[in-house]
């Protein structure tokens, strides 16, 4: 009985050997998916703390506890989830040939037969293609060591940055603004809205070409926007005071010429880039010049005060120096002369009474053409420069597209030259030679 | 438990062995060069199995079946199949008697009333009567104007038919085929074996055979056979094989039109057992399944039109199912699955 204790020790522990070995590779298997994709994201993370000039020693220490972790519990899955002994001593009896004899054994029906020398390769394992696929992805973590890369110090133009004086000067616009109460509160948060994309972009675009182009160019119509609106308050102050010392004498022409300067500054006000706070512009739309005996000179010189703080607010805003409002009066006065076509003011639009409605050609024009699109009629006369050359340059076509064979009309004496040939033409130029030969004959 | 204690011990198992290696040897002195089909057909008769047995004329089918009958002392009866056979000529007819002044039908019993039916060339015979044989081969009894009479034991029905000459031959029906468990190729011998069969051989004078085995020794090595043990391991083993043989079930096999039935299940199971006892083993192993597979599931198949225009034929079907059906159930991981048993 000794004697079959022993066999059956013998061939036992031969088959759980096998299935250790077994679950092993299985494991192993299954684990190599997730080693490589460790591997490569052990890599991504030491290339990206590389790039950023960090530590990378902790990266290390956890792949190597990964490691250790991951051979722990394949210890213990193949210790745990060993295939059944059972198919071990299946495989152990095909390869010896023993007819089924040990798992017989093993269910008690058949004594275990004596020990014999186990092949050791019952199992032959293709580790090739998993061995390979993970050292191929074990050589991407020193080579994420060493491969050189320059990492992006931090820019100090980032760290400490301000937004550009043009943005920072509109900014400041639209909060004096909005504590004056001067605009009407759609346009003040169209402005506002605009300087905040441009502010909230990263402060490493602050100064990009693209950037900086568009704060200036922002800057440049609110500072155009604002200018008109203080121009158009002060002519409006103008008016208002001269309202307040008007001469009794006065025409009704010319009355009605005052009143149409008014009216025209007041549209001005309405209709700007930065048009006048709601409030403000009611007011100043109740002045009527036909009833003027309805307004006591008291509210007029505070309606004109008003204007004039007004005013002056939005010049203030500019803070320009007299030369720069000298040429924003002379930039006004060039707008309002060029506006070209209409006629309605003291000059008379270039090009002639009898050139009709619209703008003269290379004149100045709020609107941009629908039909040309790729012309550019906002170009001044006075700088060229940036002009294209198809902008400036027409050419026309001097030859005629008639034919020669045409009718040239009837010549002197009644009598004519040419009798026309419409018709040969269709004979001559349309038909194949085939199909000319075909109606020839059908005609004779 | 029960099973355990109807198990065949290894001693009966030795005792058993050494019996069948006479029975053995006495028919291979005669079948000479058939050494595997003599064991087929050892096979066959611890089964309780009927062998159809194909193959060219002058091969030796009749004179196996003669040479059994010889060495077993069994009853022996044989039929020439022919077109004009009727059931009643196999199984027997009622004939009419005078006894004592009264008439009555009595049973004549035909030749199937014996232990060792010959069906020699069974194709010959009309469907109407190889279906007679259907009651005797599977239930050992022959009902005759409403009558059933039982078979003497054992009973085993050798069938033989020729490949050739197939015109005015009625191919077995499905049904009767699945009641034969093997059937058996005969082939032609080695040249060598061909000049000892010149040497030892004369026409016209049957070799001398001496009966080595009573009819009661062979029932009662049938019994023995039944209590071979047979693991589970090899029953799902034959399950699993019994199955893939349908359409459908493996990668291979799109090319059959009908599968093996339960019967041929039972028949392995029983052919395993008796492949053990010959050689001495109280269990059936893998090997004694796959060793007897092709014989059983053969002639059990129904190929489609597609795979017999192709030329196959279903030995090699069932040689494809082997390599495909292992007797290792547990999957193997992907690094070892194609590791082969050196």
């Amino acid at each position: 009985m000794q004697v079959f204790n022993r066999h059956e020790q013998f061939w036992l522990s031969r088959a759980r050997r096998l299935a250790c070995f077994v679950n092993t590779v299985a494991w192993l298997e299954r684990l190599v998916p997730v080693a490589i994709a460790l591997n490569v994201l052990v890599c991504c993370v030491v290339l990206y703390l590389r790039g950023r000039d960090l530590s990378i020693d902790w990266v290390l220490w956890c792949g190597l506890a990964g490691l250790c972790v991951a051979a722990l519990v394949i210890g213990i899955l193949v210790w745990w989830r060993r295939i059944p002994l059972f198919a071990v001593l299946l495989r152990i009896e095909t390869a010896l040939q023993l007819n089924n004899q040990l798992t017989t054994a093993h269910e008690g029906h058949v004594s275990w037969p004596p020990p014999q020398m186990v092949a050791p390769h019952l199992y032959l394992v293709a580790w090739r293609r998993p061995l390979l696929a993970v050292l191929f992805s074990c050589l991407l973590l020193p080579l994420a060591l060493i491969v050189p890369i320059g990492f992006a110090a931090p820019s100090p133009l980032a760290e400490n940055a301000s937004p550009p004086l043009a943005l920072a000067e509109v900014a400041s616009w639209v909060e004096q603004l909005s504590a004056e109460e001067l605009v009407e509160e759609q346009a003040l948060e169209a402005l506002s809205e605009a300087v905040s994309d441009l502010q909230n972009r990263p402060t490493e675009d602050w100064y990009t070409a693209g950037a900086l182009e568009a704060a200036e160019n922002l800057h440049e119509h609110a500072a155009n926007a604002l200018s008109v609106l203080a121009h158009e308050l002060q002519t409006t102050s103008s008016l208002l005071q001269g309202l307040q010392h008007l001469p009794d004498s006065i025409l009704p022409s010319q009355m009605s010429q005052l009143e149409e300067i008014y009216k025209e500054a007041l549209q001005g006000l309405e209709s700007g880039a930065l048009p006048l706070s709601a409030e403000m512009m009611q007011q100043m739309k109740q002045v009527d010049f036909k009833q003027l005996a309805s307004l006591s000179s008291e509210q007029i010189r505070d309606l004109q005060s008003r204007c004039e703080l007004m005013a002056q607010a939005a010049q203030g805003m500019l803070n320009m120096s007299d030369e720069e409002r000298e040429r924003l009066q002379q930039y006004y006065d060039s707008l309002k002369e060029c506006e070209g076509g209409q006629g309605e003011r003291q000059q008379t639009a270039p090009g002639g009474i009898q050139r009709g409605r619209g703008d003269a050609e290379m004149s100045y024009s709020n609107y941009r053409s629908p039909d040309e699109a790729a012309l550019t009629e906002a170009v001044s006369n006075q700088d060229l420069r940036r002009a294209a050359i198809a902008d400036t340059i027409r050419t026309t076509m001097s030859n005629s597209q008639e034919s020669g064979d045409a009718f040239t009309g009837p010549s002197e004496g009644g009598g004519v030259e040419s009798h026309g040939s419409g018709g040969d033409t269709v004979w001559i130029d349309r038909l194949t030679p085939a199909e000319r030969k075909v109606l020839q004959e059908h005609f004779k | 438990m029960e099973e355990t204690a109807h198990m065949l011990t290894e001693a009966q198992a030795a005792k058993a062995a050494n019996q069948l290696q006479e029975l053995r040897t006495a028919v291979n002195g005669v079948m000479l060069g058939q050494a595997e089909l003599v064991d087929m057909v050892i096979i066959a008769l611890l089964s309780r199995g009927h062998l159809l047995l194909e193959g060219l004329p002058g091969l030796g089918k009749t004179e196996m079946v003669k040479t059994f009958s010889a060495v077993l002392g069994l009853d022996t009866g044989r039929v020439q199949f022919t077109p004009d056979l009727l059931p009643g000529d196999i199984t027997g007819n009622p004939m009419l008697t005078e006894e004592d002044g009264q008439r009555k039908f009595v049973f004549q019993q035909g030749p199937v009333f014996t232990n060792l039916l010959l069906a020699d060339e069974i194709n010959r015979a009309s469907p109407k009567t190889q279906s007679a044989l259907l009651e005797a081969m599977q239930e050992h009894r022959v009902t005759v104007a409403g009558e059933s009479h039982l078979l003497p034991r054992p009973f085993f029905v050798f069938a033989t038919q020729n490949p050739i000459e197939l015109e005015g031959t009625y191919p077995l029906p499905e049904a009767q085929l699945d009641r034969f468990l093997f059937k058996l190729q005969v082939t032609r011998v080695a040249p060598g074996v061909l000049e000892q069969i010149i040497q030892h051989r004369r026409p016209g004078v049957e070799p001398v055979v001496a009966q080595v085995m009573s009819a009661e020794a062979l029932t009662e090595m049938i019994d023995l056979a039944g209590e071979v043990y047979l693991p589970d391991l090899v029953v799902r083993f034959i399950a699993r094989l019994v199955e893939s043989t349908h359409p459908g079930e493996l990668d291979g096999n799109s090319m059959v039109k009908f599968g093996a039935s339960p019967r041929a299940a039972i028949g392995m199971a029983a052919a395993g057992r008796a492949r053990a006892l010959l050689q001495g083993r109280v269990h059936v192993s893998c090997e004694d399944i796959q060793a007897v597979a092709p014989h059983i599931l053969g002639h059990r198949i129904v190929l489609n039109y597609q795979a017999r225009m192709e030329g196959m034929d279903t030995h090699a079907f069932v040689q494809t199912l082997l390599e495909q059906v292992s007797p290792e159930e547990t999957p193997l991981p992907r690094s070892l699955s194609t590791a082969k048993v050196k």
